[in-house]
């Protein structure tokens, strides 16, 4: 299987053998990073999630999940942070969401006074 | 209420005779379609004011066109909008077009056109440095200038509205019925009652006239695309440079414009489509090869914007100028030369209503200048549009100055922003806002123009 | 009228960092004039993550890496003006700004940091033929519209080229509902990091059509579709393959130009490739005393690069300020085969190593670089792969600098 590295902006290209259902070996990957994004994204894909909240003020938080979400719950926790609004003032850094799928929090990634 | 007249269509002529008539006691009012005044041929043609060569000695076109030459200088003063008296060209690339030039030359005098003058190629140069080096001849014309053609049917319309003048915008006329001696006009607004009616209405001033049942002409729209340079450019050309006319028109001209961009166009193509005003890629090439022609090292990546007007052209060629229906007058077939012509007309239309009947008194409370709503002092350090340094001062102003900008493209023509080189990346954010703010609507519904031209379609949750 | 050691002509990633570095090397006497309501710049609308991993070894966010230089500019004490708009800067350095407290100000500086960022092409650059209906918006326009105001653009949308704010909005308005029917792009390959390709339009299956390009805009208030034609080698819309698709919104991604009306009417000699300032390794423009840095100098892909960037003009002004700046060379480095543009235009001195930035104009495999003088090549090297959207640099060490023949080298790449 062939994949493109988003660990970091070089993009490299790796390449993950398997056999019997397994991984046997990864060429390409520039870093260790790339290894091990290169076995999740063949076990399960994750992505960090980046959106945004409106406060009740009417004004626009930026957020993202603190740790990556498997791929295919992105739009389920998309779902839940749009039905809520939060109260400020918020601080970059604040936990907006808690566990919003297992232990990844959504949290704010902007100072809104 | 009754009005004495109504007047059918916002453009430049419907605007400057609103605006003639405004000096008198009487009750007026505009009908227009669009959301705003200027939508038509007025928003988008070469915004130059001809000295008055072009048109055949004897025409309507000839007359207008050298007395609204003429008065333009003041009117633009009186109202406030730039006006630049920047002289023409008409270039000949051949010795035989010499004669053409030499034709024009003479029409120009029997028309009543001053300032010309046939030069050779050296003169060219020395006064353009930029013109082809194939142009053997050129006929100068130092009294050509140049307007903003929107600004100056949105400055007439608002001295109009300042002195009493009503406009009703988004209101289509469907239909026009007699009664009783004064006219019904029904619009998709409403009815409005007039003892006058002016059919200004351009592309559709056939269609007006055979509501009250003259079917006497028809209306072809002439499409011409334009390209707009950035002010970078401001220094290319300071004339406007022609090429000897054809019968399709004065053909691709190349021109400053009084905010200092460079224009190349129009193309001139009969059509059928009276809202076709796309641009086309065979268009903005003929405008490209035929620019190149006329003045050297245009560097077209320069071009910031593309538009396309759509003129409203006559079989016979000239202005149609009629009354087919007492207290009923059509002025139709306002194309070239009718930017320059439209003070004149307007005059000559108060003359007409004046021979039919309407009694011209003049107002006591006339106010010589328009009044510019007042906002607070600092609103004007406020920048909104950086491209062309347009403040929020300026933006408020234009959405509570007569005539009431109340879309994003209104308030581009009246501010200029969103008109620059980042043709609104920038500022439509903000200016969306404050459209909402000031109008006190929700900011999804902010149009970019007339119709559902909604900037944005909804609200994140 | 007021004076300053240094003035810094925007608060974003550049300017930011600028001031940071010359306030490390002893400038005290400084001011960052920035036009938007808060620091940041672009970054602030960027809330996608991807930001820092040079700079700070971990992956952030456009707000948070601007809120690690905006914390040090407020630790720092690093005095800036918001909701300020410059004017006008005179050749002798005299800066014209106004703002809604203070009116119209001037403030006359013994050195300036231009730091004023870039902007989107619009579609008038590109004359798209066809109508003129709402809908149409840069993609960066409409990133502002919905991360920074909330409001959605369109629900049904093409995007038309694949630069990386393209890909970004791309999956940023399917995440919001929106269907994402394409991505044209009109080369044949996408100028966008491939991690944005994967992450951005594969995820979602969005199809990336390379060698398309829209060619007409239909609707009269809103849009209402666009036909996509395929192109030819020469990038002409080969007739016969036009495609209608309906869509509300079509978004543009065509390229970023740096926004240098400024330097421009301070009659700074301009580069006309990287459409910024002619500089040399200090970042100083051919106007003595001022530096360029950022977007406003030449596109970058990386906000770490900006930010890098800018430490070298912030460095540079702090010397020029305290009389150090050395000045006992003058060559011009150009970019020749293969190499669109190479930042600095020019070495000014031989104290220090030189790292020499440039693009390529082509995809090229196993590339060699390769920088010779009048007489000789005076360094080489390899890279295994070149793309014209990434942005590659060299470095010149003192003794390659101390060996150049003549007063030019020039920098070519070959490759497969």
């Amino acid at each position: 299987m062939e994949l493109v590295c988003i660990v970091c902006p070089v993009s490299c290209n790796l390449e993950v053998v398997m056999e019997d259902g397994k991984i046997k070996e990864i060429k390409g990957a520039g870093c260790k990073r790339g290894v091990k994004y290169a076995e999740e994204e063949t076990i399960c894909p994750k992505r960090t999630l980046t959106t945004t909240i409106r406060t009740t003020d009417n004004r626009m938080v930026p957020v993202r999940s603190d740790k990556p979400l498997p791929k295919d719950r992105v739009f389920e926790v998309m779902e839940k942070i749009n039905k809520v609004k939060c109260v400020p003032p918020v601080r970059i850094g604040d936990i907006i969401l808690e566990k919003v799928y297992e232990d990844v929090n959504i949290i704010a990634t902007r100072n809104i006074g | 209420m009754v009005y004495d007249v109504a007047i059918i269509g916002a453009g430049v002529t419907g605007a400057m005779t609103a605006r003639e008539l405004s000096r008198y006691e009487l009750s007026v009012c505009v009908i227009e379609k669009e959301s705003d005044v200027a939508m038509g041929a007025s928003k988008a043609n070469s915004g130059i004011v001809h000295a008055g060569f072009d048109a055949k000695s004897g025409t309507l076109k000839a007359r207008f066109n050298v007395e609204g030459s003429l008065m333009m200088e003041k009117i633009t003063k009186e109202l406030g909008v730039k006006y630049k008296r920047n002289g023409s060209m008409v270039l000949a690339f051949r010795e035989e077009e010499r004669d053409v030039l030499l034709e024009l030359y003479e029409r120009g005098i029997r028309n009543g056109v001053g300032g010309l003058e046939i030069i050779n190629g050296e003169r060219i140069r020395e006064l353009e440095e930029n013109v082809s080096d194939k142009a053997l001849y050129a006929l100068h014309a130092k009294t050509g200038a140049i307007v903003c053609p929107y600004e100056l049917t949105i400055a007439a319309m608002g001295h109009a509205m300042d002195n009493g003048v009503e406009l009703f915008l988004e209101s289509r006329v469907l239909d026009i019925s007699c009664d009783n001696g004064a006219f019904e006009v029904e619009t998709t607004k409403g009815t409005i009652k007039a003892r006058y009616i002016i059919n200004a209405a351009g592309l559709y001033a056939d269609k007006i006239s055979r509501m009250v049942g003259d079917d006497s002409f028809e209306i072809t729209p002439r499409k011409g695309e334009y390209l707009l340079l950035d002010k970078e450019l401001c220094g290319l050309v300071g004339h406007t440079i022609f090429k000897v006319p054809t019968k399709m028109g004065k053909g691709v001209l190349v021109s400053p414009t009084v905010d200092g961009n460079i224009l190349l166009g129009p193309t001139s193509e009969d059509i059928y489509d009276k809202e076709d005003t796309q641009t086309t890629r065979v268009g903005i090439e003929k405008i490209i090869n035929s620019a190149a022609e006329c003045v050297k090292n245009i560097p077209f990546g320069s071009v910031i914007t593309s538009f396309t007007g759509l003129r409203a052209t006559t079989k016979n060629g000239d202005f149609l100028i009629t009354a087919p229906k007492p207290n009923f007058l059509n002025l139709a077939g306002i194309d070239s030369p009718g930017l320059t012509a439209a003070p004149a007309i307007a005059v000559h239309v108060s003359n007409m209503l004046k021979d039919m009947g309407l009694e011209l008194v003049e107002k006591k409370d006339y106010t010589s200048t328009r009044k510019i709503y007042q906002v607070e002092k600092s609103r004007y350090n406020k920048m909104v549009c950086r491209c062309e340094k347009v403040s929020e001062g300026k933006i408020i102003e234009a959405i509570h100055t007569n005539p009431k900008a109340i879309t994003v493209d209104a308030i581009k023509r009246r501010t200029r922003s969103g008109m620059g080189r980042c043709q609104g990346g920038f500022c439509m954010p903000s200016v969306v806002s404050i459209l909402a703010r000031e109008l006190g609507i929700d900011v999804c519904e902010v149009r970019k123009s007339g119709g559902d031209s909604r900037i944005v379609v909804g609200k994140k949750e | 009228m007021q004076t300053k050691d240094l003035v810094i002509i925007g608060g974003g990633p550049a300017g930011m960092a600028a001031a940071v570095s010359a306030y490390g090397k002893g400038i005290r006497d400084l001011l960052i004039i920035e036009r938007d309501e808060s620091l940041g710049g672009i970054l602030q609308q960027c809330i996608h993550n991807g930001f820092g991993l040079h700079m700070f070894k971990e992956e952030l966010t456009g707000p948070e890496y601007a809120w690690r230089y905006e914390k040090m500019i407020l630790d720092l004490g690093i005095p800036f003006k918001l909701n300020s708009m410059v004017v006008d800067i005179s050749k002798d350095k005299v800066i014209t700004y106004v703002n809604e407290e203070e009116g119209e100000v001037k403030i006359k500086a013994k050195a300036i940091i231009l730091a004023m960022g870039c902007r989107e092409r619009s579609r008038g650059a590109l004359n798209i033929p066809g109508t003129r209906p709402a809908g149409i918006y840069t993609a960066g326009t409409a990133q502002k519209f919905i991360n920074m105001m909330g409001l959605m653009v369109g629900r049904q949308v093409v995007i038309l080229g694949s630069g990386d704010i393209g890909l970004i909005m791309a999956r940023r308005m399917t995440l919001e509902g929106a269907s994402v029917k394409a991505v044209c792009e009109i080369m044949p390959y996408s100028s966008g990091l491939a991690r944005n390709i994967v992450q951005c339009l594969d995820d979602f299956n969005i199809p990336l059509k390379l060698g398309h390009t829209v060619t007409k805009i239909h609707g009269k208030d809103r849009l209402e579709g666009v036909t996509i034609s395929k192109v030819d080698e020469n990038r002409r819309p080969i007739p016969g393959t036009e495609e209608y698709t309906e869509c509300d919104t079509l978004l543009l991604s065509v390229g970023l130009i740096p926004e240098n009306e400024l330097t421009k009417g301070m009659g700074i000699e301009l580069d006309g490739s990287t459409r910024g300032a002619v500089v040399d390794q200090n970042r100083e423009t051919s106007l003595e005393g001022v530096f360029s840095c950022g977007n406003v100098l030449h596109v970058h892909d990386l906000v770490d690069y900006v930010s890098e960037e800018a430490y070298i003009a912030g460095e540079a002004a702090a010397r020029y300020i305290k009389g150090e700046r050395v000045k006992n060379n003058n060559i011009s480095v150009t970019a020749s085969d293969n190499v669109s543009y190479v930042v600095p235009q020019r070495i000014t001195s031989d104290k220090e190593k030189v790292k020499i930035y440039f693009r390529t104009k082509n995809e090229l495999d196993n590339v060699q670089i390769i920088v010779s003088d009048c007489e000789n090549v005076v360094y080489k090297a390899k890279r295994r792969k070149t793309k014209p959207g990434e942005m590659e640099y060299v470095t010149m060490a003192e003794d390659v600098l101390n060996n150049i023949k003549g007063n030019e080298i020039s920098l070519k790449v070959i490759g497969e």
